[in-house]
């Protein structure tokens, strides 16, 4: 269902997602969360892009989303289209789910973001070890789910209070 | 009647921001900008255009270690500037007699390889520079260092440390560049074993490198250690890179796996060189 915004709600939204950005953007150059010398790091644009979707923010469309993939793997990506793929992959499935599950209660959204956060490292994954860009290990793959979790529930924590306030 | 105006109008998505035409057209289009960027790594050189959006979150990040460095300048007192001026001028008089002894050493070595026709490598062409941060960009460890086109270091070059090879360069900013640690994937080099002739090449698998089949008959032993063979006559020879920690065998009984470990690790703001691919014969 669509709802109709006002106007001070979209720029604060804009306003929020384009922090969210820079931050993601920063913290992707940074080994935060190096534990035990594994370099996984959590992918703070997936974490953005599940709660862009499932919030269905800045009236994101599927273009929308292809150029923001396409300034991600310009950026720091590592395969251009790789996010790109990712993002629409996400969308699609979000939109798939919201269609079929009509009765979305706390614990349903909670099993999307978790599902698209795993199917956007999953299909992450396949593409890097399809075109070799970089090892992956059961270990690491854990870790980077764990985190982007974490990550996208501190997103989505900003994101409420902000839009809340 | 009922049932065939809904039949005209069921559609995937009620929604009409989502067409499922546009978005297969999409994916087919990103499957096509992978496969071209493999094979003519558009990203590669896409970056190197459009390096501006990179070079302000290089410059935040390292900012809090420049900080440090510059306030570390200023807080020194007298005295240590003269404890570590005595010290320096003792490691002055040490390094004038060891640049005789190299200088000796230097003459006889060119004259050594110009009756031998040996190629000689171009120092003008290193410079030494410095390991910055970032050190992971999306989960792929990358060596970035403080010198770009700006100190005309280019694409493909070898950087090394006083320990041995540490990586090779890959995207060269304006002034800063990216290179793959050596045991990266995308990594791999042309070695030969220490006062050996054969030529093998040398994979990076992510932790280590390895030679993924190796001729059961090549004398490999633990221990043994490879460096570069320049081979390509791009890098000089005798360039370490690491040493033999595992024979493993490989499903083919014709051939072993040889696991390398390298004698580097590219440790943030440290010192490096840069070997720039021209050489002179």
């Amino acid at each position: 269902m669509r709802i109709n915004k006002t106007q001070a709600i979209v720029t604060r939204e804009y306003s929020v997602c384009f922090f969210l950005f820079i931050a993601s953007a920063l913290f992707s150059h940074l080994n935060i969360f190096d534990i035990a010398q594994t370099s996984t790091n959590p992918n703070y644009f997936l974490a953005l892009m599940v709660l862009v979707c499932s919030y269905h923010i800045i009236n994101i469309s599927l273009i929308k989303l292809f150029i923001i993939g396409i300034i991600v793997d310009v950026f720091a990506g590592q395969l251009l289209g790789e996010h790109g793929f990712i993002f629409l992959l996400i969308f699609f499935i979000e939109h798939l789910y919201k269609k079929y599950v009509h009765v979305l209660n706390y614990d349903q959204n909670h099993f999307l973001y978790f599902s698209l956060i795993l199917i956007g490292l999953v299909a992450q994954a396949v593409i890097s070890l399809n075109y070799e860009i970089k090892d992956i290990t059961a270990l690491k793959f854990l870790l980077e789910l764990i985190y982007t979790c974490f990550i996208f529930y501190i997103y989505r924590f900003i994101f409420n209070r902000f839009n809340l306030q | 009647m009922v049932k065939k105006q809904l039949g005209d109008s069921l559609n995937l998505f009620i929604e009409d921001r989502f067409s499922v035409i546009l978005l297969i057209i999409l994916i087919i289009l990103t499957f096509l900008m992978m496969s071209m960027d493999v094979r003519f790594k558009i990203l590669l050189q896409t970056r190197q255009i459009v390096a501006i959006p990179g070079s302000p979150v290089i410059r935040l990040i390292n900012f809090p270690q420049v900080l440090f460095t510059e306030i570390s300048d200023l807080a020194e007192t007298k005295n240590s500037l003269i404890k570590s001026n005595i010290a320096l001028k003792k490691q002055l008089h040490t390094l004038t007699v060891e640049n005789q002894k190299k200088n000796f050493i230097q003459s006889e070595n060119e004259m050594l390889r110009n009756k031998l026709r040996l190629q000689t490598f171009n120092q003008k062409q290193n410079q030494i520079a410095e390991i910055i941060l970032p050190s992971i960009k999306m989960n792929q460890n990358i060596i970035t260092i403080n010198k770009g086109k700006n100190d005309d270091v280019q694409a493909g070059a070898l950087i090394v440390n006083e320990l041995g090879l540490v990586g090779q360069i890959q995207i060269v900013f304006q002034d800063t560049s990216e290179a793959f640690p050596l045991t990266s994937k995308r990594f791999a080099v042309a070695a030969i074993l220490e006062g050996n002739q054969g030529n093998v090449i040398l994979h990076g698998n992510g932790e280590t490198l390895n030679i993924p089949y190796s001729p059961i008959q090549e004398k490999i032993d633990i221990g043994d250690i490879f460096v570069t063979s320049g081979l390509a006559q791009l890098y000089p020879k005798g360039i370490k890179i690491g040493s033999v920690t595992n024979i493993l065998s490989t499903s083919d009984k014709q051939f072993n796996q040889i696991i390398v470990t390298p004698f580097t690790r590219s440790l943030t703001f440290s010192q490096i060189m840069i070997f720039n691919p021209q050489y002179e014969n």
